[in-house]
């Protein structure tokens, strides 16, 4: 295998994937059957299990009743959207998902990637592997049970505020103060998740040549000055890609976690629209409710997917799908 | 003894000897337990056995189990000792479409129902059987329980009233059978530790300010003496200020002595329907727990603690609000930890002496068969063989060992509405040596052993001490006092309740806390009063006000 | 880098490990604290007082697990869903990403397709009708309900893709000269090619299936068909108050509810596989990255 990756090295060129094949071969397109082949089962089987499920979205549109189904439920339009937006909540509940969601995508995009640049520092390879393992463990535990854990943590005589009595601080209510509690689910979510994105950072990062580093060494450019002109240009990819599929994610503020920690006073710092719509949609049955808000939100992102996609495009020349 | 116990024994004689009467006479056998006794059959010819269905019938079902479910060896959940014994004696099987525990069995249900993917019978909540009655998924059981309910079972439902089929009939049709809540749920007590209170020389709570003076010298003079000033006062429900339920540490009892009574509709002074969490009464009782948490009477992390019996169970709490039932799970941990203590329940009095209680609703539990099923009467005799077996068991019945009593396929109890209180006399005049072992019902006679296991050796049967100790302890309040019973006037849901209710919950809770928390200023209740009104509460008071008046 | 070897940078270096070393710390810290309480006895753990170290030593937790025939069925399941799911995953990703990395003048349906994998993964039925359609597929209670719904992972899909599209277009073009199909171009090129990106994207669809437990729960109607996850989440998800008020079975169940060494024990149990396989991927990762590296 080596030997045939060494056949194919080729000059350094980024981004190779911009290159598309421009003198026009267009006149005749061999294999095109074979693609559609391939693509085969994976088109039916999300055409099964993806688009026909998709009838149920027609629930949004109705005052669905079990008895009825969804063929027999009466038609409504969009009220359920307008309820949605009457309810008094509704701009507080915007406002969190949002800000909750963008610092999350942004916090998961900078700090693992500054984690994985330090951490490729290390030259000791065991160590680094050790860390790279151990940091990517909290990813493996579910919020019902990190939950569990924080809220101990975090209490007014919890162990943490223990410590910061020590320097005099607090006690902080970490989970009843509506201007600190945004903060520990951002915080809490980092933490568990770095180690996901560390690990695609440090794929690419292995992906740089040596070499490059040496010369510019050789050249006397301090770490400093190799991060800001070797590494980050060359992690630009990644990063935009991370950032670019983290789009879609823009309305999900993390249902699990925010669900296992909030409590009613700090509800209006912290209930997201999924927490709302589990509320009202399953506990309290409204089904039609809940799926009008869930579309809202795929629709939501969905423009928000193709927004970005233009502009990685157009400012990044990056194309992703 | 006081007079009002025995008299309350006596009672329970007569209603002991009704129950049995009409099991055709089998009393005497049925105190001859281990003999090898004959399957009890009808003994009059009559065309319906409620017992027994002549041919087999199979019944598909769900069921909730613990996730810690005790199997006996080489049995499983679908195919038990249990399971045996009902198909063999009933002629009515069981088949689980599935089974779980917890929360899992609850999305599941919600699921299924949305999904009209449903077994022939099932137990489910009120919320579920009025959406299924809504739907009309469910059989009219009105004719099944008039020819196929067994005696006992019609004689009990009389019990309280009818109240519990009340609410099982809508539109005239009987859809499902209810079961009856023990009416000592509703009575929320306060657990104090005796020990403490005698080390610091106090006297038990019996108002609101005895609760005070005591849980602020709980916190401030030591009283578990190790020096440290490490006690707290009152833990609290993270979930919700108060309930009309009356849960594990919330603040019922101290609403209900307030004369508010949160969460349920009532009438105010002039006739008016009025919602119990609303009212000057609500305010009131607001004001003092506010006032208790700045003086730091409350867990200052009441609101945020997941799980408040680490309070309780790690000694740093020896005064709660919470149900007679507290020893079976919490307190059994306490008592683990610290085997010394000594946990008494006590009720607390209003104003004027009197004790209040939102009564709980008559039932919660329903069960339901699905419409269009061919057999409702074999639900309906199932229903019959397990009253029969809780209440007055054969003595095939009593071999089954009752440790893995939770397999049988549908588990809904109905029973006297004061069981709490009449079990409790039980099991107190057998400790106290004024009943005999044989004069209590089956279950307490489990209990009894329970309890001389744990007296003979205390440390080794800690795990013993729960059920006998609720019943001995927790139900005592309900011996001692007499309890106002305030019931709700309305407890289905309206038609505006339907989209606005979750959200005007929301608001009450929210602003119910931040009270408490000091968040809010105590004048903050009466704008939650206009803002409940003029989100959907006016108008839902006003279609509550016009279904009880029809 | 041999001439940055001055004092201030390896103070800064060793500044760096120590920061490491924390951060790795805040890491473990929840697993260790599991682990404590896993083995400490049911009343300290009752009343919170086990903290990183085991109060009351003892090994009753496990002696329930090893006794439990349910959970060494759910762990079995588990290990049936990760090799059947990640083989699907595996297969569905490498057959999708390879045309989808051709440019729409090579393969003209391409932007349709990608289009409708982005549309699928945004948008969603809900669970409801996924519940009907699983139901009238009769796959309740089947290994396929954990499997089928999942097996195209778009997101990994579109990682593969970037990474093959990255594959210099010479070598196509001397391959197409050869003759050489797509099917050849793929599994004797572009697969040993992109082993550590297909490393990393199986590692996603391992982790996603051996951590699922919500469809496992509402698929599978009989307890012994559960993965290891949904079996855990049913045991260690307290049930809530207000779960237990309309539950006839609420006092016996008080009793159950608090037995947070058993839980603890049977997450660590379910936690250990990941521990003890992950490094070993990893090892095969970075072998795969470096070996990756080279084809720039």
């Amino acid at each position: 295998m080596t030997g045939k990756a060494e056949q194919t090295r080729l000059p350094v060129r980024p981004q190779t994937e911009l290159s598309e094949t421009r003198p026009g071969k267009k006149s005749k397109k061999p294999f095109q059957a074979h693609y559609h082949l391939m693509l085969m089962p994976g088109i039916i089987l999300l055409l099964i299990f993806s688009i026909i499920p998709m009838f149920g979205l027609l629930m949004a549109f109705q005052d669905y009743k079990i008895s009825k189904g969804i063929f027999g439920s009466p038609w409504v339009g969009l009220e359920n959207v307008t309820y949605f937006f009457e309810l008094s909540d509704s701009k507080v509940i915007i406002r969190n998902t949002l800000f909750l969601a963008i610092s999350k995508i942004v916090a998961n995009l900078i700090v693992p990637l500054v984690f994985a640049v330090l951490l490729n520092e290390v030259r000791q390879r065991a160590f680094k592997r050790t860390v790279q393992t151990i940091v990517y463990l909290p990813h493996f535990l579910s919020w019902v049970i990190l939950a569990g854990i924080f809220s101990e943590l975090l209490l007014t005589d919890g162990i943490v505020n223990r410590m910061l009595e020590v320097f005099g601080i607090g006690p902080i209510q970490f989970l009843g103060d509506n201007r600190v509690f945004p903060y520990i689910l951002i915080g809490s979510d980092v933490w568990k998740e770095f180690g996901f994105n560390t690990i695609i950072y440090l794929a690419a990062l292995a992906g740089i040549d040596p070499h490059l580093y040496e010369a510019a060494s050789i050249d006397g450019a301090g770490w400093r000055k190799q991060t800001r002109l070797i590494t980050l240009p060359l992690l630009r990819a990644t990063i935009i890609l991370l950032a670019t599929l983290a789009i879609g994610n823009i309305l999900n503020a993390g249902f699990d976690q925010i669900f296992n920690m909030y409590s009613p006073i700090v509800y209006e710092s912290s209930d997201v629209i999924d927490t709302y719509v589990y509320r009202a949609g399953i506990l309290d049955g409204q089904y039609g409710f809940a799926t009008a808000i869930g579309l809202m939100k795929s629709v939501i992102a969905f423009v928000l997917i193709i927004f970005s996609y233009s502009l990685a495009y157009k400012y990044a020349n990056y194309r992703i799908f | 003894m006081n007079k009002k116990g025995k008299s309350a024994l006596v009672l329970l004689a007569a209603v002991m000897l009704l129950l049995s009467a009409c099991t055709s006479g089998k009393k005497e056998t049925a105190e001859e337990s281990g003999a090898p006794g004959k399957p009890p059959e009808a003994k009059t010819e009559t065309a319906i056995d409620p017992f027994r269905l002549p041919e087999l019938v199979e019944v598909s079902t769900i069921k909730a189990v613990s996730p810690n479910e005790r199997i006996p060896q080489g049995d499983t959940i679908e195919d038990n000792m249990y399971t045996r014994h009902f198909t063999e004696k009933t002629n009515v099987k069981f088949k689980y479409m599935w089974y779980a525990s917890g929360d899992d069995y609850t999305q599941k249900l919600k699921l299924a129902v949305a999904s009209n993917d449903l077994p022939d019978a099932m137990v489910v909540d009120e919320r579920t059987f009025l959406e299924l009655a809504d739907a009309d998924q469910l059989e009219d059981l009105t004719d099944v329980f008039q020819t196929y309910a067994s005696d006992q079972v019609k004689q009990i439902y009389e019990l309280n009233d009818g109240l519990s089929l009340d609410k099982a009939t809508i539109d005239g049709k009987l859809l499902a059978i209810p079961n009856i809540v023990p009416k000592g749920d509703s009575f929320q007590e306060i657990w104090v530790r005796k020990d403490w209170l005698d080390k610091l020389g106090l006297q038990p709570p019996k108002t609101v300010d005895d609760v005070e003076k005591i849980a602020e010298a709980f916190i401030t003079r030591d009283p578990d003496g190790n020096g440290k000033n490490d006690t707290i006062g009152l833990p609290g429900n993270n979930g919700v200020v108060t309930t009309d339920y009356g849960w594990n540490y919330d603040f019922k009892a101290l609403f209900n002595a307030f004369g508010a009574y949160p969460s349920i509709w009532l009438k105010d002074g002039s006739g008016n329907v009025v919602y119990g969490s609303t009212t000057p009464e609500a305010k009131k009782a607001l004001g003092k727990l506010a006032e208790w948490y700045k003086k730091g009477l409350i867990d200052k992390d009441f609101a945020l603690r997941k799980n408040p019996d680490e309070l309780v169970v790690g000694g740093k709490s020896g005064i709660f609000f919470g149900p007679w039932y507290m020893p079976f799970g919490t307190l059994t941990n306490a008592m683990m930890s610290d085997p010394k203590a000594d946990w008494r329940a006590y009720a607390i009095a209003d104003g004027h002496g009197q004790y209040n209680a939102t009564v709980v609703p008559p039932s919660s539990s329903f069960l339901v068969v699905k419409k269009g099923f061919k057999h409702p009467e074999a639900v309906m005799t199932y229903f019959n063989y397990n009253t029969r077996f809780l209440q007055t068991p054969t003595p095939d019945d009593k071999k089954l060992d009752q440790t893995y009593v939770s397999l049988r396929p549908i588990d809904l109890n109905i029973g006297d509405p004061d069981a709490v209180l009449k079990k409790h006399e039980m099991i107190k005049g057998a400790i106290e040596g004024k009943l005999t072992p044989d004069q209590l019902s089956p279950e307490m006679q489990g209990h009894l052993e329970r309890w001389n296991k744990y007296k003979a050796d205390p440390k080794a049967n800690i795990g013993e001490w729960g059920p006998p100790y609720a019943y001995l302890v927790g139900g005592q309040p309900m011996a001692d006092v007499k309890f106002n019973e305030v019931y709700s006037l309305y407890t289905a849901t309206t038609k505006t309740m339907e989209k606005r209710w979750s959200n005007l919950q929301k608001l009450e809770n929210e602003t119910y806390f931040k009270i408490v928390l000091g968040e809010l200023p105590l004048d903050a209740f009466d704008s939650f009063v206009a803002d409940w009104k003029a989100q959907g509460g006016e108008q839902i008071m006003k279609e509550v006000q016009e279904a009880v008046q029809k | 880098m041999v001439r940055s070897q001055t004092i201030s940078a390896k103070i800064w270096y060793a500044l760096l490990i120590v920061v490491m070393v924390l951060i790795a710390l805040t890491s473990i810290a929840p697993i260790v604290h599991t682990v404590a309480v896993s083995f400490s006895h049911k009343a300290y753990a009752a009343a919170g007082a086990v903290s990183f170290w085991p109060k009351g030593f003892n090994l009753y937790a496990y002696k329930q697990i090893v006794a439990d025939s349910k959970f060494l069925h759910s762990f079995m399941v588990s290990v049936e869903r990760v090799l059947l799911g990640g083989a699907i995953n595996f297969l569905m990703t490498v057959l999708m990403a390879y045309p989808l990395s051709r440019t729409s003048e090579q393969f003209g349906g391409r932007n349709a397709y990608m289009w409708f994998l982005i549309f699928t993964m945004l948008f969603s039925g809900g669970v409801i009708p996924l519940y009907i359609l699983v139901k009238s597929l009769g796959l309740f209670d089947s290994i396929w309900a954990l499997v089928l719904p999942s097996a195209v992972p778009v997101f990994n899909v579109i990682l593969l893709m970037n990474f093959f599209r990255g594959i210099p277009k010479e070598l196509n073009e001397a391959g197409s000269m050869d003759g050489a199909g797509p099917w050849y171009m793929l599994f004797r090129v572009y697969i040993p090619l992109s082993l550590p990106s297909i490393a990393t994207v199986t590692l996603f669809s391992i982790v996603g299936h051996w951590n699922s437990f919500f469809d496992g729960m509402i698929f599978m109607r009989s307890v012994e068909h559960y993965p290891l996850q949904t079996y855990i989440q049913q045991l260690v998800v307290q049930m809530s108050i207000s779960t237990m008020a309309s539950d006839p079975n609420k006092y016996e169940l008080m009793r159950q509810l608090s037995d947070q060494t058993l839980n603890a024990a049977k997450i660590v149990v379910a936690v250990v596989p990941v521990l003890v396989v992950y490094p070993f991927l990893q090892k095969y990762f970075i072998q795969g990255i470096l070996l990756g590296s080279v084809k720039e």
